[in-house]
């Protein structure tokens, strides 16, 4: 009886090394972090096809969130923005991946205020998820934009 | 019957020791192959960020003034040959760089610069290979636009 219970012991104590050994992945986590920030960045530089204060999609942000309500080239910025944000993050994402960004003033917690959303939201809840920060400061704005993806 | 209990007890206590021996060279086999098939995949991922992150920042391709990401400028992309890249990078890879524009996909030679928007490096046909890819810039020089597209960097097997 002693013995099967020590064999039981042994082979349990091996499962649990065998499954811990199997959990940690540093440098895939490391590649996921680079996509996501890559992927954050190329979508804020890139150009609207809309002329300044609209040019490229940071831009467009910031004077979106200091004149709200105001055109670029007769068309509202949040209009653009959500033209031109779900187009570009589909056709360089790559199709397995699901994205939520969110872009709100700094401190927007205690203050509250606008707050632009794009993708799912559900994305942010999923545990292995990849997240990338970056800040908009242009025209004296500052806002922070928040790219989260994970497999859809 | 004293004596065949005895010998029942030492056949239980040898088929428990040969069943932790066998358990345990089990356990270091598993563990052997897991590791070195992770350790194998690590170095494959860390290969491919070195080979991302220089092929994202290196002057000859890039726009100037970026720290962060990429700028790949179009001219220097069309310019650039894969002799050059191989002097830097070795032997045994591919780039591809495309950008998401309206345009369907067209190669970049110098006689199609700039009316194109994909450009490859050392790519061999019909060989097996695992890419990985990135999102990044790409300046176009003559219209002063930025468009957005991917960097596919694939290791041939």
């Amino acid at each position: 009886m002693i013995l099967i219970v020590l064999m039981i012991i042994i082979m349990m104590g091996m499962g649990i090394f065998l499954l811990f050994s199997s959990i940690r992945d540093s440098s895939s986590s490391e590649f996921d972090n680079y996509y996501t920030h890559n992927l954050l960045l190329t979508v804020l530089r890139t150009h609207t096809g809309y002329k300044s204060p609209c040019s490229t999609v940071s831009e467009t942000i910031s004077s979106a969130f200091l004149l709200p309500g105001t055109t670029c080239q007769g068309r509202m910025k949040s209009d653009i923005l959500n033209e031109t944000i779900p187009v570009l993050m589909d056709a360089v994402k790559k199709p397995n991946l699901e994205y939520y960004l969110v872009i709100q003033p700094e401190n927007w917690e205690v203050a509250g205020g606008r707050r632009l959303e794009f993708g799912k939201s559900w994305v942010d809840n999923e545990e292995d998820k990849s997240v990338a920060n970056e800040k908009i400061l242009q025209y004296g704005s500052n806002l922070r934009v928040k790219l989260v993806l994970a497999e859809g | 019957m004293k004596g065949q209990a005895h010998i029942l007890e030492y056949f239980f206590l040898t088929f428990f020791v040969l069943m932790v021996i066998v358990l345990v060279a089990i356990f270091l086999t598993a563990y052997q192959s897991m590791t070195s098939g992770s350790l194998q995949s690590e170095y494959e991922t860390q290969d491919t960020m070195f080979m991302l992150k220089t092929f994202s920042n290196y002057p000859i391709l890039n726009k100037r003034g970026y720290k962060e990401g990429s700028m790949f400028e179009d001219s220097k992309l069309t310019a650039a040959t894969c002799g050059d890249m191989e002097t830097i990078f070795g032997t045994g890879w591919f780039a591809e760089i495309i950008a998401k524009d309206s345009m369907a996909e067209k190669e970049c030679t110098v006689n199609d610069y700039p009316l194109c928007n994909k450009w490859t490096f050392c790519k061999v046909s019909g060989e097996d290979f695992q890419a990985f890819e990135v999102p990044v810039n790409i300046y176009r020089k003559t219209t002063r636009v930025v468009s957005a597209g991917i960097l596919r960097v694939g290791f041939y097997d």
